[in-house]
Protein backbone atom coordinates (compact mmCIF):
# COMPACT_ATOMS: atom_id res chain seq x y z
CA UNK A 1 0.00 0.00 0.00
CA UNK A 2 1.35 3.31 -0.40
CA UNK A 3 0.99 6.40 1.83
CA UNK A 4 -1.92 8.18 -1.12
CA UNK A 5 -3.79 5.24 -1.76
CA UNK A 6 -4.38 4.17 1.56
CA UNK A 7 -6.61 6.46 4.30
CA UNK A 8 -4.89 8.11 7.14
CA UNK A 9 -5.41 9.65 10.32
CA UNK A 10 -3.81 11.41 12.97
CA UNK A 11 -2.80 9.89 16.44
CA UNK A 12 -5.01 9.76 19.29
CA UNK A 13 -6.24 8.15 21.72
CA UNK A 14 -10.18 7.30 22.59
CA UNK A 15 -11.31 9.61 25.02
CA UNK A 16 -7.71 10.44 26.29
CA UNK A 17 -7.39 7.34 27.87
CA UNK A 18 -4.14 7.97 30.11
CA UNK A 19 -4.41 11.17 31.42
CA UNK A 20 -6.20 10.27 33.91
CA UNK A 21 -6.57 6.48 34.63
CA UNK A 22 -5.70 3.88 32.05
CA UNK A 23 -8.37 1.54 30.87
CA UNK A 24 -7.49 -1.39 28.83
CA UNK A 25 -9.67 -0.72 25.40
CA UNK A 26 -10.89 -4.29 24.22
CA UNK A 27 -14.16 -4.86 26.02
CA UNK A 28 -15.34 -8.42 24.51
CA UNK A 29 -13.74 -11.21 23.25
CA UNK A 30 -15.44 -14.31 21.42
CA UNK A 31 -13.78 -17.63 20.65
CA UNK A 32 -15.49 -19.56 17.61
CA UNK A 33 -14.19 -22.87 17.28
CA UNK A 34 -15.52 -26.48 16.39
CA UNK A 35 -15.11 -28.82 18.50
CA UNK A 36 -14.14 -31.66 15.98
CA UNK A 37 -12.42 -29.40 13.42
CA UNK A 38 -8.69 -29.86 12.40
CA UNK A 39 -7.94 -26.56 12.21
CA UNK A 40 -9.45 -25.78 15.42
CA UNK A 41 -6.99 -27.91 16.60
CA UNK A 42 -4.46 -25.28 18.64
CA UNK A 43 -7.93 -23.29 19.85
CA UNK A 44 -9.24 -26.62 21.80
CA UNK A 45 -5.67 -26.93 23.19
CA UNK A 46 -5.39 -23.36 23.91
CA UNK A 47 -9.06 -23.38 25.76
CA UNK A 48 -7.74 -26.25 27.62
CA UNK A 49 -4.64 -24.57 29.13
CA UNK A 50 -4.63 -20.75 28.67
CA UNK A 51 -8.04 -19.45 28.38
CA UNK A 52 -8.34 -19.02 32.76
CA UNK A 53 -5.49 -16.99 33.11
CA UNK A 54 -6.09 -15.12 30.17
CA UNK A 55 -9.44 -14.11 31.34
CA UNK A 56 -8.03 -13.47 35.14
CA UNK A 57 -5.19 -11.61 33.53
CA UNK A 58 -7.30 -8.98 31.80
CA UNK A 59 -10.70 -8.76 34.49
CA UNK A 60 -11.66 -5.77 32.49
CA UNK A 61 -11.87 -7.50 29.30
CA UNK A 62 -15.29 -10.37 29.03
CA UNK A 63 -14.23 -13.55 27.14
CA UNK A 64 -17.01 -15.83 25.35
CA UNK A 65 -16.33 -19.51 24.05
CA UNK A 66 -18.88 -20.65 21.44
CA UNK A 67 -18.40 -23.65 20.16
CA UNK A 68 -19.91 -24.04 16.81
CA UNK A 69 -20.04 -26.19 13.83
CA UNK A 70 -18.03 -23.96 11.84
CA UNK A 71 -15.39 -24.80 9.20
CA UNK A 72 -12.87 -21.97 10.24
CA UNK A 73 -12.07 -20.86 13.71
CA UNK A 74 -12.32 -17.24 14.50
CA UNK A 75 -11.37 -14.54 17.34
CA UNK A 76 -13.94 -11.89 17.47
CA UNK A 77 -12.71 -8.75 19.22
CA UNK A 78 -14.62 -5.99 20.06
CA UNK A 79 -13.59 -2.53 21.47
CA UNK A 80 -14.51 0.49 23.54
CA UNK A 81 -15.39 2.98 20.51
CA UNK A 82 -16.92 -0.08 18.50
CA UNK A 83 -14.72 -1.48 16.37
CA UNK A 84 -15.04 -5.64 15.45
CA UNK A 85 -11.48 -6.84 14.45
CA UNK A 86 -11.85 -10.46 13.29
CA UNK A 87 -8.90 -12.95 13.16
CA UNK A 88 -8.53 -16.37 11.41
CA UNK A 89 -6.83 -18.65 13.92
CA UNK A 90 -7.02 -21.54 11.64
CA UNK A 91 -3.95 -24.08 12.25
CA UNK A 92 -2.59 -22.30 14.93
CA UNK A 93 -0.49 -23.11 17.64
CA UNK A 94 -1.48 -22.88 21.20
CA UNK A 95 1.16 -20.75 22.14
CA UNK A 96 0.60 -18.32 18.82
CA UNK A 97 -2.95 -17.80 19.83
CA UNK A 98 -2.02 -16.41 23.32
CA UNK A 99 0.13 -13.79 21.53
CA UNK A 100 -2.37 -12.81 19.55
CA UNK A 101 -4.60 -12.39 22.17
CA UNK A 102 -1.96 -10.44 24.47
CA UNK A 103 -1.62 -8.08 21.20
CA UNK A 104 -5.16 -7.61 20.72
CA UNK A 105 -5.55 -6.50 24.25
CA UNK A 106 -2.57 -4.10 23.96
CA UNK A 107 -4.29 -2.25 21.22
CA UNK A 108 -7.18 0.17 21.08
CA UNK A 109 -9.57 0.01 18.71
CA UNK A 110 -8.26 3.21 16.20
CA UNK A 111 -7.56 1.42 12.59
CA UNK A 112 -4.29 0.33 11.52
CA UNK A 113 -3.76 2.46 8.66
CA UNK A 114 -1.19 5.95 8.38
CA UNK A 115 -0.19 7.95 10.88
CA UNK A 116 0.47 11.23 9.63
CA UNK A 117 2.85 12.68 12.41
CA UNK A 118 4.00 10.20 15.42
CA UNK A 119 3.06 13.00 18.12
CA UNK A 120 -0.27 14.88 19.30
CA UNK A 121 -0.34 18.10 21.52
CA UNK A 122 -3.26 19.30 22.34
CA UNK A 123 -1.37 23.31 23.20
CA UNK A 124 1.41 23.33 21.27
CA UNK A 125 2.30 26.74 22.45
CA UNK A 126 2.72 27.83 25.41
CA UNK A 127 5.31 31.35 24.82
CA UNK A 128 2.91 31.90 21.98
CA UNK A 129 3.11 30.99 18.52
CA UNK A 130 5.66 33.14 16.30
CA UNK A 131 3.94 35.66 14.05
CA UNK A 132 5.87 38.19 11.53
CA UNK A 133 5.36 40.80 14.28
CA UNK A 134 6.76 38.50 17.51
CA UNK A 135 10.20 39.58 17.13
CA UNK A 136 9.79 42.93 16.12
CA UNK A 137 10.20 46.30 17.98
CA UNK A 138 7.05 48.68 17.44
CA UNK A 139 8.29 51.18 14.69
CA UNK A 140 5.23 53.42 16.04
CA UNK A 141 5.02 55.01 19.06
CA UNK A 142 2.04 53.90 21.25
CA UNK A 143 -0.94 55.68 20.15
CA UNK A 144 -2.16 57.88 22.69
CA UNK A 145 -4.85 61.03 22.91
CA UNK A 146 -3.03 64.20 21.28
CA UNK A 147 -2.65 66.81 24.38
CA UNK A 148 -4.42 70.05 23.30
CA UNK A 149 -1.89 72.84 23.01
CA UNK A 150 -3.21 76.04 23.70
CA UNK A 151 -2.03 78.06 20.73
CA UNK B 1 35.52 6.23 -13.01
CA UNK B 2 37.77 7.31 -14.95
CA UNK B 3 35.66 10.68 -14.57
CA UNK B 4 36.32 11.13 -11.39
CA UNK B 5 40.20 9.54 -11.10
CA UNK B 6 40.64 12.52 -13.71
CA UNK B 7 39.03 14.68 -10.99
CA UNK B 8 41.27 13.64 -8.29
CA UNK B 9 43.96 14.14 -10.30
CA UNK B 10 43.25 17.70 -11.25
CA UNK B 11 42.23 18.07 -7.40
CA UNK B 12 45.50 17.09 -6.22
CA UNK B 13 47.24 19.58 -9.39
CA UNK B 14 45.67 22.37 -8.21
CA UNK B 15 46.67 22.69 -4.83
CA UNK B 16 50.52 22.71 -5.83
CA UNK B 17 49.70 26.09 -8.13
CA UNK B 18 48.42 28.64 -5.65
CA UNK B 19 51.42 27.20 -3.34
CA UNK B 20 54.20 29.41 -5.56
CA UNK B 21 52.36 32.66 -4.65
CA UNK B 22 52.16 32.13 -1.38
CA UNK B 23 56.05 31.66 -1.02
CA UNK B 24 56.65 34.87 -2.59
CA UNK B 25 54.16 36.41 -0.80
CA UNK B 26 56.01 35.22 2.53
CA UNK B 27 58.20 38.21 3.03
CA UNK B 28 55.29 40.80 1.92
CA UNK B 29 52.87 39.35 4.56
CA UNK B 30 52.39 41.75 7.02
CA UNK B 31 51.56 41.29 10.50
CA UNK B 32 48.82 43.26 11.37
CA UNK B 33 47.76 44.36 14.50
CA UNK B 34 44.05 43.63 15.88
CA UNK B 35 42.78 46.94 15.55
CA UNK B 36 44.00 49.28 12.92
CA UNK B 37 43.49 48.89 9.20
CA UNK B 38 46.17 48.22 6.42
CA UNK B 39 45.60 51.04 4.74
CA UNK B 40 43.11 54.28 5.50
CA UNK B 41 40.33 54.25 3.25
CA UNK B 42 38.09 56.52 2.31
CA UNK B 43 35.62 53.95 1.49
CA UNK B 44 33.93 51.26 3.97
CA UNK B 45 33.51 48.12 1.16
CA UNK B 46 32.73 44.74 2.54
CA UNK B 47 36.97 43.75 2.27
CA UNK B 48 38.48 46.89 4.19
CA UNK B 49 37.80 45.57 7.48
CA UNK B 50 38.38 41.96 9.04
CA UNK B 51 34.93 40.60 9.54
CA UNK B 52 35.49 40.42 13.67
CA UNK B 53 35.78 43.99 13.97
CA UNK B 54 33.38 45.34 15.63
CA UNK B 55 31.56 42.76 17.25
CA UNK B 56 33.07 42.13 20.45
CA UNK B 57 30.89 44.25 23.13
CA UNK B 58 32.79 45.25 25.85
CA UNK B 59 31.01 44.72 29.10
CA UNK B 60 32.63 44.66 32.32
CA UNK B 61 33.62 41.50 34.41
CA UNK B 62 31.31 42.75 37.48
CA UNK B 63 28.63 43.93 35.40
CA UNK B 64 28.35 40.53 33.88
CA UNK B 65 28.25 38.82 37.00
CA UNK B 66 25.93 41.31 38.41
CA UNK B 67 23.38 40.73 35.26
CA UNK B 68 23.73 36.43 35.31
CA UNK B 69 23.23 36.91 39.26
CA UNK B 70 19.63 38.72 38.93
CA UNK B 71 18.18 36.85 36.40
CA UNK B 72 19.13 33.70 38.07
CA UNK B 73 17.41 34.87 41.30
CA UNK B 74 14.86 35.89 39.62
CA UNK B 75 14.08 32.31 38.44
CA UNK B 76 14.75 30.42 41.80
CA UNK B 77 12.05 32.60 42.95
CA UNK B 78 9.30 31.72 40.49
CA UNK B 79 10.25 28.34 40.42
CA UNK B 80 10.36 27.97 44.23
CA UNK B 81 6.81 29.63 44.32
CA UNK B 82 5.76 27.42 41.26
CA UNK B 83 4.58 30.47 39.83
CA UNK B 84 4.74 29.23 36.38
CA UNK B 85 2.42 28.35 34.06
CA UNK B 86 2.36 25.39 31.78
CA UNK B 87 5.97 23.70 31.24
CA UNK B 88 7.34 22.11 27.94
CA UNK B 89 10.57 19.82 27.59
CA UNK B 90 12.75 18.33 25.52
CA UNK B 91 13.39 14.70 26.19
CA UNK B 92 15.64 11.67 24.55
CA UNK B 93 13.39 9.39 23.96
CA UNK B 94 13.96 5.97 21.57
CA UNK B 95 16.83 7.58 20.21
CA UNK B 96 14.92 10.68 18.99
CA UNK B 97 14.36 14.34 20.57
CA UNK B 98 10.95 15.30 21.58
CA UNK B 99 9.23 18.51 22.52
CA UNK B 100 6.69 17.50 25.15
CA UNK B 101 3.90 18.96 27.41
CA UNK B 102 1.53 18.01 29.69
CA UNK B 103 -1.21 15.14 28.24
CA UNK B 104 0.02 14.75 24.87
CA UNK B 105 0.77 11.48 23.01
CA UNK B 106 3.90 10.46 21.28
CA UNK B 107 4.09 7.15 19.34
CA UNK B 108 7.68 4.96 19.57
CA UNK B 109 8.15 2.93 16.95
CA UNK B 110 9.41 -0.18 18.71
CA UNK B 111 9.03 -2.63 21.63
CA UNK B 112 9.53 -1.16 25.24
CA UNK B 113 9.36 -3.41 28.19
CA UNK B 114 6.30 -1.98 30.16
CA UNK B 115 3.47 -2.99 30.12
CA UNK B 116 -0.47 -1.16 29.19
CA UNK B 117 -1.16 1.34 31.77
CA UNK B 118 2.68 0.85 33.41
CA UNK B 119 4.06 4.61 34.45
CA UNK B 120 7.51 5.82 32.64
CA UNK B 121 10.15 7.98 33.98
CA UNK B 122 12.12 9.80 31.44
CA UNK B 123 15.50 10.43 32.57
CA UNK B 124 17.37 12.38 29.42
CA UNK B 125 15.56 16.00 29.71
CA UNK B 126 17.61 18.31 27.64
CA UNK B 127 15.71 21.57 28.16
CA UNK B 128 12.54 22.97 30.48
CA UNK B 129 10.60 25.87 29.58
CA UNK B 130 7.84 27.73 30.85
CA UNK B 131 6.43 31.46 29.93
CA UNK B 132 9.04 33.41 31.43
CA UNK B 133 12.24 31.41 31.54
CA UNK B 134 14.17 28.18 29.75
CA UNK B 135 16.65 26.10 31.38
CA UNK B 136 18.92 24.48 29.20
CA UNK B 137 21.08 21.60 29.87
CA UNK B 138 23.98 21.18 28.76
CA UNK B 139 23.79 18.49 27.29
CA UNK B 140 21.34 17.08 30.17
CA UNK B 141 19.38 18.76 33.13
CA UNK B 142 19.56 16.87 36.74
CA UNK B 143 16.98 14.26 37.52
CA UNK B 144 16.89 15.82 40.52
CA UNK B 145 15.85 18.98 38.96
CA UNK B 146 13.04 17.79 36.41
CA UNK B 147 10.99 14.69 36.53
CA UNK B 148 8.86 13.63 33.20
CA UNK B 149 6.64 10.82 33.83
CA UNK B 150 4.53 9.13 31.06
CA UNK B 151 1.78 5.92 30.73
CA UNK B 152 2.37 3.35 28.05
CA UNK B 153 -0.89 3.48 26.42
CA UNK B 154 -1.02 1.06 23.29
CA UNK B 155 1.08 -1.37 21.84
CA UNK B 156 -0.12 -2.25 18.14
CA UNK B 157 1.80 -2.71 14.77
CA UNK B 158 2.32 -0.09 12.59
CA UNK B 159 0.47 -0.74 8.83
CA UNK B 160 1.84 -2.60 6.91
CA UNK B 161 4.49 -0.57 4.59
CA UNK B 162 5.76 -1.92 1.43
CA UNK B 163 9.22 -2.26 0.45
CA UNK B 164 9.91 -2.88 -3.43
CA UNK B 165 13.19 -3.29 -5.14
CA UNK B 166 12.99 -3.37 -8.98
CA UNK B 167 15.91 -3.15 -12.04
CA UNK B 168 15.01 -3.15 -15.54
CA UNK B 169 15.65 -5.05 -17.78
CA UNK B 170 17.20 -7.00 -15.46
CA UNK B 171 14.14 -9.15 -14.77
CA UNK B 172 14.98 -8.37 -10.38
CA UNK B 173 11.98 -7.84 -8.43
CA UNK B 174 11.41 -8.33 -4.30
CA UNK B 175 8.10 -7.06 -2.72
CA UNK B 176 8.12 -7.51 1.26
CA UNK B 177 5.43 -5.90 4.03
CA UNK B 178 7.05 -4.65 6.67
CA UNK B 179 4.78 -4.57 9.83
CA UNK B 180 6.53 -2.55 12.75
CA UNK B 181 5.62 -2.64 16.47
CA UNK B 182 4.41 0.46 17.83
CA UNK B 183 4.53 1.94 21.48
CA UNK B 184 1.74 4.84 22.15
CA UNK B 185 2.78 6.78 25.13
CA UNK B 186 0.57 9.82 26.92
CA UNK B 187 2.60 12.47 28.97
CA UNK B 188 1.08 12.78 32.27
CA UNK B 189 3.13 15.67 33.97
CA UNK B 190 6.35 17.38 33.70
CA UNK B 191 7.51 18.68 37.23
CA UNK B 192 10.01 20.77 38.38
CA UNK B 193 11.78 20.84 41.52
CA UNK B 194 12.78 23.78 43.96
CA UNK B 195 16.28 24.02 43.95
CA UNK B 196 18.99 25.08 41.33
CA UNK B 197 22.00 26.00 41.96
CA UNK C 1 -20.80 -41.24 -31.48
CA UNK C 2 -19.16 -40.89 -28.04
CA UNK C 3 -16.18 -38.59 -27.57
CA UNK C 4 -14.03 -39.02 -24.69
CA UNK C 5 -10.73 -37.14 -25.19
CA UNK C 6 -13.16 -34.06 -24.93
CA UNK C 7 -12.77 -33.55 -21.27
CA UNK C 8 -9.40 -34.08 -21.62
CA UNK C 9 -8.94 -30.85 -23.43
CA UNK C 10 -10.65 -28.24 -21.06
CA UNK C 11 -8.26 -26.61 -18.94
CA UNK C 12 -8.74 -25.56 -15.25
CA UNK C 13 -6.39 -22.66 -15.06
CA UNK C 14 -7.50 -22.14 -11.37
CA UNK C 15 -10.76 -20.67 -9.67
CA UNK C 16 -8.47 -17.06 -7.62
CA UNK C 17 -7.83 -14.98 -10.76
CA UNK C 18 -10.57 -12.62 -9.78
CA UNK C 19 -9.04 -12.08 -6.44
CA UNK C 20 -5.69 -11.74 -7.54
CA UNK C 21 -6.26 -9.49 -9.71
CA UNK C 22 -8.79 -7.34 -7.52
CA UNK C 23 -5.35 -7.45 -5.53
CA UNK C 24 -3.33 -5.41 -7.76
CA UNK C 25 -6.26 -2.98 -9.07
CA UNK C 26 -6.90 -2.03 -5.23
CA UNK C 27 -3.83 0.11 -5.43
CA UNK C 28 -4.27 1.54 -8.79
CA UNK C 29 -7.72 3.21 -7.53
CA UNK C 30 -6.49 6.07 -7.42
CA UNK C 31 -4.55 7.18 -10.79
CA UNK C 32 -5.48 8.27 -13.70
CA UNK C 33 -6.40 6.75 -16.90
CA UNK C 34 -6.77 3.15 -18.17
CA UNK C 35 -4.20 2.29 -15.31
CA UNK C 36 -6.82 2.18 -12.66
CA UNK C 37 -8.94 -0.14 -14.89
CA UNK C 38 -6.88 -2.53 -17.03
CA UNK C 39 -4.78 -4.88 -15.60
CA UNK C 40 -1.68 -5.31 -17.69
CA UNK C 41 -1.62 -1.49 -17.25
CA UNK C 42 -1.96 -1.72 -13.64
CA UNK C 43 0.68 -3.68 -12.60
CA UNK C 44 3.62 -1.63 -14.38
CA UNK C 45 1.90 1.31 -12.58
CA UNK C 46 1.35 0.04 -9.04
CA UNK C 47 5.07 -1.20 -8.79
CA UNK C 48 6.31 1.84 -10.26
CA UNK C 49 4.32 3.54 -6.84
CA UNK C 50 6.02 0.84 -4.48
CA UNK C 51 9.30 1.55 -5.93
CA UNK C 52 8.86 5.70 -5.56
CA UNK C 53 7.48 4.81 -2.38
CA UNK C 54 10.38 2.79 -0.66
CA UNK C 55 13.04 5.83 -2.29
CA UNK C 56 10.86 8.38 -1.10
CA UNK C 57 10.81 7.23 2.59
CA UNK C 58 14.67 8.06 2.40
CA UNK C 59 14.18 11.04 0.26
CA UNK C 60 11.54 12.27 3.31
CA UNK C 61 14.74 12.24 5.48
CA UNK C 62 16.99 14.36 3.80
CA UNK C 63 13.70 17.08 2.79
CA UNK C 64 12.85 17.48 6.24
CA UNK C 65 16.13 18.10 7.54
CA UNK C 66 17.12 20.72 4.61
CA UNK C 67 13.44 22.28 5.95
CA UNK C 68 14.31 22.88 9.71
CA UNK C 69 17.54 23.92 8.55
CA UNK C 70 15.95 26.86 6.06
CA UNK C 71 13.77 27.51 9.44
CA UNK C 72 16.43 27.51 11.76
CA UNK C 73 18.52 30.05 9.27
CA UNK C 74 15.73 32.41 8.93
CA UNK C 75 14.36 32.68 12.72
CA UNK C 76 18.44 33.00 13.49
CA UNK C 77 18.72 36.03 11.29
CA UNK C 78 15.51 37.93 12.84
CA UNK C 79 18.04 37.72 15.83
CA UNK C 80 21.25 38.94 14.14
CA UNK C 81 23.14 35.63 13.92
CA UNK C 82 23.78 33.31 10.69
CA UNK C 83 22.75 29.42 11.11
CA UNK C 84 26.18 28.07 10.98
CA UNK C 85 27.03 30.46 13.46
CA UNK C 86 24.17 29.53 15.56
CA UNK C 87 24.54 25.57 15.26
CA UNK C 88 28.54 25.99 15.76
CA UNK C 89 28.30 27.49 18.84
CA UNK C 90 25.41 25.74 20.20
CA UNK C 91 27.69 22.35 20.20
CA UNK C 92 30.27 24.37 21.61
CA UNK C 93 28.43 25.23 24.47
CA UNK C 94 27.15 21.34 24.94
CA UNK C 95 23.83 21.47 24.22
CA UNK C 96 22.59 18.99 22.10
CA UNK C 97 19.43 19.86 20.86
CA UNK C 98 18.89 18.50 17.21
CA UNK C 99 17.85 20.66 14.20
CA UNK C 100 13.94 19.69 14.37
CA UNK C 101 13.38 20.33 18.24
CA UNK C 102 14.78 23.99 17.32
CA UNK C 103 13.02 24.42 14.73
CA UNK C 104 10.00 24.02 16.38
CA UNK C 105 10.90 25.91 19.26
CA UNK C 106 11.71 29.01 16.75
CA UNK C 107 8.25 28.20 15.76
CA UNK C 108 6.04 27.87 18.92
CA UNK C 109 8.28 28.88 21.86
CA UNK C 110 10.14 32.31 20.30
CA UNK C 111 11.23 33.41 23.64
CA UNK C 112 13.72 30.11 24.66
CA UNK C 113 14.08 30.68 21.07
CA UNK C 114 15.78 34.09 21.55
CA UNK C 115 17.67 32.41 24.90
CA UNK C 116 19.45 30.12 22.58
CA UNK C 117 20.64 32.81 20.05
CA UNK C 118 22.10 34.90 23.11
CA UNK C 119 23.79 32.14 24.67
CA UNK C 120 25.38 30.97 21.16
CA UNK C 121 26.05 34.75 20.31
CA UNK C 122 27.73 34.98 23.89
CA UNK C 123 30.27 31.89 23.17
CA UNK C 124 30.66 33.66 19.89
CA UNK C 125 32.37 36.60 21.42
CA UNK C 126 34.21 34.54 23.85
CA UNK C 127 36.07 32.87 21.00
CA UNK C 128 36.40 35.61 19.45
CA UNK C 129 37.85 37.25 22.31
CA UNK C 130 40.11 34.47 23.01
CA UNK C 131 41.29 34.07 19.97
CA UNK C 132 41.87 38.18 19.02
CA UNK C 133 44.02 38.16 22.60
CA UNK C 134 45.14 41.50 23.88
CA UNK C 135 46.60 42.76 20.69
CA UNK C 136 49.85 42.44 21.99
CA UNK C 137 52.59 39.89 20.20
CA UNK C 138 53.53 36.73 22.35
CA UNK C 139 56.69 37.12 24.13
CA UNK C 140 60.39 36.41 22.39
CA UNK C 141 58.42 37.15 18.95
CA UNK C 142 59.40 40.18 17.28
CA UNK C 143 57.34 41.42 14.19
CA UNK C 144 57.84 44.03 11.48
CA UNK C 145 55.35 45.46 9.27
CA UNK C 146 57.18 45.31 5.46
CA UNK C 147 54.95 47.29 3.12
CA UNK C 148 55.98 47.40 -1.16
CA UNK C 149 56.06 50.17 -2.96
Amino acid sequence: MTARGTPSRFLKSVLQNGVGRYVCQLKRISIIFSKKGQGSLGIRDFIEEGVVDYAKKNPTTVVYVSPQPCRIPKIVAEYMNGTVREEIVTNKTSPQISELLAKMTNQSGLDIIRIRKPFHTDSPSIQGQWHPFTNRPPSIDPIRPKKEDSQ
Amino acid sequence: MALTRGAGLWRTCCRLVPRQPLLLSAAVRTQSTVSGDLLPCPVQTSLSSPPWQGKTVLVSEEEERSRHAAVVDTVNQLIHKQDFGRLFAVVHFAGRQWKVTNEDLIQIENHIDAECGERIRMEKVLLVGAEEFTLIGRPLLGKDLVRVDATVIEKTESWPKINMVFWKRHRYQRKKIIIQPQTVLRINSIELAPRLT
Amino acid sequence: MVFLSLSCWIRNRGPDRYWKVQEVLKHARHFRGRKNRCYSLAVLAVRRAFVYATKARRFKKRNMRTLWITRIAAASREHGMKYPALMHNLTKTSVQLNRRVICDLAITEPRSFLSLAKLARARQQEGLRAALGDGKEPPGVLSRVVVLQ
